[in-house]
C-alpha cells in the first residue's frame, strides 16, 4: 500500500488487489452496521427499525469474520491477480450495479411515493431508542450526555438522515474499491465523504478492539507493527488481524488528511 | 404627579421572555482515541471556516483537556453544528450556556 499523494491536482494512492479486498470487505461490513450492505438493494437489506432489536447487521458485529476474511481475501488476491472480478466480492452478493439507483426500484412500486412519505411521518412521531450495540452507537452517538429528552429529539429528527447520509458514503468508497488496478484516485470534491467515511469505519474497528484511550490507540499500533513468531490462538490471530487493518485505515487516512490540510482556505 | 414621557414606544415588559430565548447554545466536540488530530484540525477548518491556529487551538483543548466549545449560538443552529459534526464522526453535543 502506498500513501495518498497529490498528482495533477487529484488524490492517488496505490494496494494491491488483496489489500482492496481486505478494506473493501471492512467498509461494506461498516455499511451493513449501519443496516444497508453495499451490492444489495434496500428492499433486501435488513429494515432499520429492528437494529435496537438485533445489531448484528454486519460481520463487525459477529467479530471473527475477520479472520477467515483476512485468508479468503489473500488466497482470492493470490488466484485472480489483478482482476480481481467484483461477481468474487466478499462483501456482498448481487451485481453491485443492481443499487445504483434504488429510488427508481421504490419509484415503480409506489409511483406516488406515498407509502414512503406516510412511512416518514410515521417515523418522524415515533421515539427512536439509542443503538444498543456500542459501535453503532459511536456512529450515531446522543447530542447530549445528560438530557435524554433532548437526545431523543435530536434523535428523531436527525438519525435516519445521518445513517442514509453515512451508508451513501460508504457505499462510494466500497464501489470505488472494486475498480480494477492498483491505483485508487480521489477527486477533491469526494475527499471530505472519503475522509469521513474511513473515519466511520475506523470508529467500528476501535470498538470493536475495545481502544477507549490514547495508550489503548498506541497499544494496537504497536501489536499490528510487531513481527509474530509461534503459534498463535485464533482469537490472538483475529485480534491481530483487526489491529493490521485499523493501523492501514489510519495510516491511510491520515495520508489523505496531509493532502487535503493545504487545500483549506480561510 | 408625573407624566409618562411622550413616546411612541411601549415599555419593554418582555424581559424575562427575552433572556430565556437569548440564551446561548453551545456545541461541545468531546476527545476521543480515534479521530486524528489532522482530521479534527481540517473538520474545524474547512465546516466552521476556522483559521489554521484557531482550529489548532480548540483542536488542541479538545485532546488535552477532554473538550472544547466550537460554536455557539441559536439553538437551532447549533443543531446543525452537532449533526454535521456527527456526521464527520466526532462526537459533539449540544447544551444551553448557564
Amino acid at each position: 500500500m502506498r500513501a495518498f499523494t497529490r498528482r495533477r491536482g487529484r488524490y492517488v494512492a496505490h494496494m494491491d488487489p488483496t489489500e482492496r479486498q481486505i478494506l473493501a470487505r471492512v467498509v461494506a461490513d461498516t455499511a451493513a452496521l449501519l443496516g444497508d450492505p453495499p451490492g444489495m438493494s434496500r428492499e433486501q437489506a435488513p429494515p432499520h427499525a429492528t437494529d435496537a432489536e438485533t445489531p448484528e447487521g454486519g460481520e463487525l458485529a459477529d467479530g471473527p469474520a475477520l479472520t477467515s476474511d483476512t485468508d479468503a481475501a489473500a488466497a482470492a488476491g493470490d488466484s485472480e491477480g489483478d482482476s480481481a472480478a467484483p461477481d468474487d466480492t466478499l462483501a456482498g452478493s448481487g451485481d453491485p450495479g443492481d443499487r445504483s439507483d434504488p429510488e427508481d426500484l421504490d419509484d415503480a412500486d409506489d409511483p406516488d411515493g406515498a407509502d414512503h412519505i406516510r412511512a416518514h411521518l410515521e417515523q418522524l412521531d415515533q421515539d427512536i431508542p439509542p443503538p444498543t450495540d456500542p459501535a453503532l452507537a459511536r456512529l450515531l452517538p446522543d447530542a447530549s450526555r445528560d438530557d435524554p429528552e433532548l437526545a431523543g429529539e435530536f434523535r428523531r429528527l436527525t438519525e435516519q438522515d445521518l445513517r442514509d447520509e453515512k451508508v451513501q458514503r460508504l457505499h462510494m468508497v466500497w464501489a470505488a474499491l472494486q475498480a480494477p488496478g492498483s491505483k485508487l484516485t480521489i477527486d477533491p470534491a469526494q475527499a471530505m465523504d472519503w475522509a469521513a467515511a474511513l473515519t466511520d469505519v475506523r470508529l467500528v474497528l476501535s470498538e470493536r478492539l475495545g481502544i477507549r484511550t490514547d495508550e489503548d490507540a498506541e497499544d494496537v499500533y504497536a501489536l499490528a507493527a510487531v513481527t509474530r513468531q509461534g503459534e498463535l490462538s485464533t482469537e490472538e490471530e483475529l485480534r491481530l488481524a483487526m489491529a493490521s487493518v485499523y493501523s492501514a485505515f489510519t495510516w491511510l487516512q491520515e495520508s489523505l488528511v496531509q493532502v487535503m490540510l493545504p487545500t483549506v482556505e480561510d | 404627579m408625573t407624566a409618562f414621557p411622550d413616546t411612541d414606544v411601549a415599555p419593554d415588559v418582555g424581559t424575562d421572555e427575552r433572556t430565556e430565548l437569548d440564551k446561548v447554545w453551545r456545541t461541545i466536540v468531546w476527545n476521543d482515541p480515534v479521530n486524528l488530530m489532522s482530521y479534527v484540525t481540517y473538520v474545524f477548518r474547512s465546516y466552521f471556516g476556522y483559521s489554521e491556529q484557531k482550529a489548532t487551538t480548540l483542536m488542541l483543548q479538545v485532546h488535552n483537556e477532554g473538550k472544547a466549545v466550537v460554536s455557539s449560538g441559536t439553538r437551532e443552529k447549533m443543531e446543525v453544528d452537532v449533526r454535521a459534526m456527527h456526521s464527520y464522526g466526532l462526537w459533539a453535543t449540544l447544551d444551553q450556556d448557564t
